[in-house]
């Protein structure tokens, strides 16, 4: 079982309480929202997409938090809410736009393209267009482990995936990158 | 969290060349949009809670949903948090709500008025969809009637011929031994029969003359005699006997 912070079991008993429901849920959200947006925006791209994943993501946890159990940290549990309606989102944006043969989503690169100071000669921006060629379990891991810096042991408990399967993904989508960035 | 430092090592013996790349965020997020965002997740998920509980007040109203705007006025969220928590505290029960609207249907929500016959739902058959209801095949009286009489006098037909034949060899079989036994027979076996046969009648005869004689033997007196001989001419008496030889005793009269 892992080990809850004392401040998030403070949050998470204030919320069960009727007088201290919304003033914990809004420091849940306080404490957690731009951790929990990154992870979206970098997997949905556009900011007003990540909003509204955001807003049903803490929606979902408003829900849920009540019969949240200790099994899961709420941090952990938060991101897999968070990784699980981005994953959604874009499968109902592939539903409405045309995907390419090759079965990658045009409609990401699309929407990286008009991002605001979208430069493709920058590094960092070529690096986003790699990650976007990559399928899509390899974009989660790499962004959970790259960006969020999150170990392996709580990505498993996010993805529910073993470890193993966790790195091997890992090294795929780096070697992809790679490969990527040196012939683009 | 794993340290930066083992996660760089792990990347650097991956891919040195991804590891050199810059780290840097190149998306931006507009102004203070971490400060307020707080407020519109509160005041959404409190939006949702009332289009939900107006649902079950008025389903119909619920096909027209809000669709959320990203045009927001100029100020708002600066106001939104405030707003937001207003609207929370507003949130109600359908309960709570009806019990302010108008408290008297509350109690009336569970009060079923209509009834049912009793035992109605234990006795109700559901017929299953695709499956019809077969029904048991009808025969009319008058038909098998006709067709029991038909069988009868079949029958009974049958019956008498198969009584007939079995009587007919029955006799034959009967005659057939008989003619074997004769022609087994000696004939002494045979005058023996017929010898006992004729005591036997002779028995009978006695027995018979022992019994009731005056009864079987007619009373011939004169006046019946001359009675019976009335009709008959003298010349025909005449020639009986004669022919018979009978001689006659004469009489004094």
């Amino acid at each position: 079982m892992t080990q809850h912070s004392s401040e998030d079991l403070l949050l998470i008993e204030g919320f069960k309480q009727a007088n201290t429901k919304e003033s914990s849920f809004t420091l849940i959200v306080k404490k957690y929202q731009e951790r929990v947006y990154w992870q979206i925006h970098r997997l949905v791209i556009n900011h007003d997409d990540a909003n509204d994943v955001m807003q049903n993501v803490f929606i979902k946890a408003w829900n849920g938090l009540e019969n949240f159990r200790a099994d899961a940290q709420l941090f952990t549990w938060l991101y897999r809410i968070a990784v699980n309606e981005s994953l959604s989102f874009i499968e109902q944006q592939k539903r409405r736009s045309s995907i390419a043969l090759d079965g990658t989503d045009l409609n990401l690169e699309d929407k990286l393209q008009s991002e605001k100071d979208f430069d493709p000669n920058k590094a960092v921006w070529k690096l986003q267009q790699a990650i976007q060629q990559l399928p899509e379990k390899q974009r989660v891991v790499f962004n959970l482990r790259y960006f969020d810096e999150m170990g392996y042991e709580e990505m498993s408990e996010v993805l529910d995936t073993s470890v193993g399967a966790l790195k091997a993904s890992y090294h795929y989508a780096v070697k992809k990158i790679e490969d990527f960035i040196l012939h683009h | 969290m794993s340290s930066d430092q083992t996660i760089l090592s792990e990347l650097q013996a991956i891919s040195p060349a991804v590891a050199n790349l810059p780290k840097t965020n190149p998306f931006i997020v507009p102004l203070n949009y971490f400060e307020t965002s707080v407020s519109n997740i509160i005041n959404h998920i409190k939006e949702k809670q009332l289009n939900e509980e107006n649902d079950l007040l008025n389903p119909i109203l619920s096909i027209e949903k809000n669709k959320p705007s990203f045009e927001i006025p100029t100020d708002y969220f600066e106001t939104f948090e405030n707003k937001l928590m207003n609207k929370i505290r507003s949130a109600q029960s359908v309960d709570d709500e009806l019990s302010e609207i108008a408290p008297g249907l509350i109690s009336l929500r569970n009060d079923n008025p209509f009834t049912v016959p009793k035992g109605y739902f234990d006795s109700t058959v559901i017929a299953m969809p695709g499956k019809k209801n077969r029904l048991a095949k009808v025969f009319q009286m008058k038909k098998m009637l006709r067709y029991a009489a038909a069988a009868c006098i079949i029958g009974l037909i049958g019956f008498l011929y198969v009584l007939i034949k079995a009587d007919n060899s029955a006799l034959l079989v009967a005659s057939s031994s008989n003619n074997q036994q004769a022609e087994e027979l000696s004939l002494n076996d045979m005058v023996v029969y017929l010898e006992q046969m004729d005591s036997i009648d002779h028995d009978n005869d006695i027995e018979f003359s022992n019994g009731d004689e005056v009864n079987l033997l007619v009373d011939l007196n004169k006046e019946t005699i001359k009675e019976l001989l009335n009709g008959i001419p003298d010349k025909g008496i005449q020639e009986f006997i004669e022919n018979e030889g009978i001689t006659l005793e004469k009489t004094s009269n």
